[in-house]
């Protein structure tokens, strides 16, 4: 029998994270608080609040704003300016980072890794006056400049990095502020679903009050054939309503490629969108598949400054957990190579997506015990069958297929 | 004496066991001669495991992972996908035919997706026959 | 290393016609890291005649081995066992382990399933290319590094013939001239003064057209003396 934990390690008592703005301040400051180091690797100078936030006051923000300015004057926060990462190597409680900073090369190792970048958006050149982006909307409002008749915000935007969270937000606040201002002006929302957490429910009530239409539903409208520049909005209970709307706002484009990058750097998955996949803020805050590596700003992100702080937050606090364990324990579900069998030919070492198998002093393949991640691919391509897998052994699977195979059924 | 139906489904625990849960819990019934083999990731399915599927007396074979591009561990669903072929191939050099077996790629909310994949494995083995080697009652 | 690629399997299945017990034997060694004859494709292709066998009501009963060198005398030998009541060896080792089979096995049928390609490298995972001709008077001191006898499909030995377009070779638009590929290796070393020397036409006697190869090492061939002192212990 084979014992299912194979091997322990130490936990390397300090934290890496990799970011850009508030969720990049905050997690560092409060992983800190918790008694633990943190090396902050920035892509520019400093950290900057991103463009996303710009037109929303809200609690906590403010703060994390002052965190940002002083973050350098901290005796447990290592800033390093002008990061460009180059390898992630390690495992939970015991990784090394080598990146480039400002040109020259360096390395560190934390038990742990945030990737912390809040997108940056980008702006869209558009050929159409009439089609703008809530932020700039936010613009010619603050600028007080002139309202239009007909206003139809429509979530989702042109170009290829648009996000999967809501800008319901962004565009109730907007339609609000319009509304405020030039109270005749038609105001119609078309959202698939209207998000607003929190204290912006009573934003979202205030909207409503005020004679904003929000019309919810997938595909609520379609450009109308007979009629330019027409609206065919299908609301489910009224049903069709025409307008010709004189400003079409959407959701700006997010740029995902830096998001994208350090997510494969670091081994994660990124959807179409650029959204690194996590699991629930709520019930495991920042955990990814890969153990002791942790982002803020997974699928669950928003655009809400205080969401993201309170993500932050809660991340920090899965972080400081896995930092004060004594040990971390691997083996589970890893595979395992025969020496005698093993012919070197390298095909374990080219296939494996997380660099588990390396050569021994003899050149015969050995698997890491806690980088393996039990995937199982270097167990079916190993042609001289010296890798078996813990759990998910060949003679497992070959007998559930007699057993299957035989049964009545059901 | 009649002959009693056999699909083996190969699921990732990722994926596919989830789009199989999902068909669950949205009440979608399918046929009990389906039986489900969960492994950690289709990648860690071996050529030699589908092949002895069939001399088992299996009708069809599917393999079903993650969606293209978003394996939970980057490219297993791409290894498996290499692997089906291959015995795909060899089915049809035995006269068994490589439409007894295919590839799925579910997300783990995929409930309806899965059962669609179940009914086009039973329709093949109503278009291609029984396996010759299956089980008897 | 030795790369080979497995028969087609119905090619397979016409040759074991007339046998039944039929030990499919592999190699640890360069088969398997070509991927054609390890551990892996010896159980695959097993399961393939079992399930050929059921469909068609052949009732085979089929063994696998794998040994660490089929070309090896001592590991042959270990598998006596395994061959004993079989009427055919199906290899999947290159020629020289079909081979060595047969001359320990002299009662046992030995029969290819491999088609022994050439003496080449892994490119990438999965693509293996001829590299080495083994041609006996190796000329890469005076190449660059590359080989002109089967890296050049006429195994010109004065550079190009008139076909080289674009750096490629005549026979195909994915194959790289092995002329093109020496200039640019000599350009890199600093070392175009090779070309200017004339290689004289090949003397093929050390190549395969001189009959099966034998090498000595004298320093390792035992003398009568130590074979007779050795079989008396």
């Amino acid at each position: 029998m084979i014992p299912p934990v194979l091997v322990r390690t130490d936990v390397v008592r300090r934290a890496i994270v990799l970011g850009n703005g508030l969720s990049a301040a905050t997690v560092s400051f409060d992983i800190a608080a918790q008694g633990f180091d943190v090396d902050l690797l920035l892509i520019g100078e400093e950290l900057v609040e991103p463009a996303i936030y710009a037109f929303q006051d809200e609690p906590g923000r403010q703060d994390t704003i002052t965190k940002m300015a002083i973050i350098h004057s901290s005796a447990h926060i290592r800033l390093h300016r002008h990061c460009e990462i180059l390898t992630v190597r390690g495992h939970a409680g015991d990784f090394e980072i080598s990146f480039n900073e400002g040109g020259r090369s360096r390395c560190v190792k934390g038990g742990a890794i945030v990737l912390a970048h809040e997108p940056d958006l980008v702006e869209e050149e558009t050929s159409e006056a009439s089609v703008v982006t809530n932020n700039s909307l936010r613009g010619i409002i603050d600028a007080n400049g002139t309202i239009p008749n007909v206003v139809v915000f429509i979530e989702g935007s042109n170009g290829k990095g648009s996000c999967p969270f809501q800008s319901a937000t962004a565009s109730i606040e907007n339609a609000l502020a319009i509304k405020k201002r030039r109270p005749e002006t038609q105001v119609y929302v078309l959202a698939r679903d209207v998000d607003a957490p929190g204290t912006f429910e009573r934003t979202y009530q205030m909207a409503q009050r005020k004679g904003v239409v929000f019309v919810r539903g997938d595909l609520s409208y379609r450009l109308s054939l007979d009629d330019p520049g027409s609206l065919i909005i299908n609301d489910p209970v009224i049903g069709e309503i025409r307008v010709r709307p004189d400003l079409i706002v959407r959701e700006a484009t997010f740029d995902i490629q830096s998001n994208s990058h350090l997510a494969r750097k670091l081994g994660l998955r990124s959807s179409d969108n650029g959204m690194v996949q996590g699991f629930s803020t709520r019930l495991h805050a920042g955990e990814t598949k890969r153990e002791g590596v942790f982002v803020c700003q997974g699928l669950n992100a928003s655009l809400l400054a205080s969401d993201n702080i309170s993500e932050a937050c809660a991340v920090a606090s899965s972080v400081s957990e896995l930092l004060s364990r004594s040990f971390l324990e691997h083996g589970a579900e890893v595979a395992i190579v025969d020496k005698e069998k093993c012919s070197a030919c390298l095909a374990c070492v080219r296939i494996c997506p997380y660099d588990a198998p390396l050569l021994d002093e003899k050149g015969k393949a050995e698997i890491q015990v806690a980088i393996c991640q039990g995937c199982g691919m270097c167990v079916s391509l190993c042609p001289s069958k010296a890798i078996d897998q813990k759990r998910w052994t060949d003679a497992r699977l070959s007998a559930e297929i007699i057993i299957v195979s035989k049964g009545e059924g059901g | 004496m009649s002959q009693i139906k056999r699909v083996i489904g190969y699921c990732c625990e990722h994926g596919a066991i989830g789009a199989a849960e999902s068909a669950g819990v949205e009440r979608r019934q399918f046929s009990p001669e389906v039986l489900i083999i969960p492994v950690p990731c289709v990648g860690r399915v071996d050529v030699l495991h589908l092949l002895q599927a069939f001399r088992e007396g299996a009708d069809a074979v599917f393999v079903a992972g993650c969606l293209e591009k978003n394996c939970h561990h980057l490219y297993g669903n791409i290894e498996a996908r290499k692997r089906v072929d291959q015995v795909k191939r060899i089915l049809d050099s035995l006269g068994l035919s490589g439409d007894r077996l295919e590839l799925f790629n579910l997300a783990s909310n995929q409930g309806r997706e899965f059962k669609v994949s179940v009914d086009v494995m039973l329709e093949r083995v109503e278009r291609l026959g029984p396996n010759p080697l299956g089980v008897h009652r | 290393m030795i790369i080979g690629e497995q028969k087609p399997l119905k090619e397979i299945c016409d040759i074991l016609e007339g046998h039944r017990r039929i030990l499919v034997a592999g190699c640890r060694s360069c088969v398997a890291i070509c991927l054609a004859g390890g551990e892996k494709e010896v159980g695959i292709l097993a399961e393939s005649l079992r399930l050929h066998s059921d469909l068609q009501g052949k009732s085979w009963e089929i063994d696998e081995v794998t040994v660490e060198r089929q070309c090896e005398k001592e590991f042959v030998h270990d598998i006596a066992s395994r061959i004993e009541g079989k009427d055919a060896v199906l290899s999947i080792a290159c020629g020289v382990g079909a081979q060595t089979i047969q001359a320990m096995y002299p009662k046992v049928r030995a029969l290819p399933g491999l088609n022994t390609s050439n003496m080449g490298a892994p490119e990438q995972p999965g693509i293996f290319l001829e590299k080495c001709g083994g041609c006996g008077n190796c000329v890469l001191h005076l190449t660059g590094g590359i080989c002109p006898i089967v890296r050049c499909a006429k195994s010109l030995l004065n550079g190009p013939c008139g076909g080289s377009q674009n750096g490629k070779c005549e026979i195909g638009k994915d194959t790289p001239c092995a002329w093109e590929e020496i200039y640019q290796s000599l350009k890199g070393l600093g070392r175009l003064d090779l070309l200017e020397a004339n290689i004289p036409p090949k003397d093929w006697t050390p190549s395969r057209s001189g009959g099966p190869r034998k090498i000595f090492r004298p320093e390792a061939v035992m003398t009568e003396d130590e074979k007779q002192l050795r079989g008396q212990r």
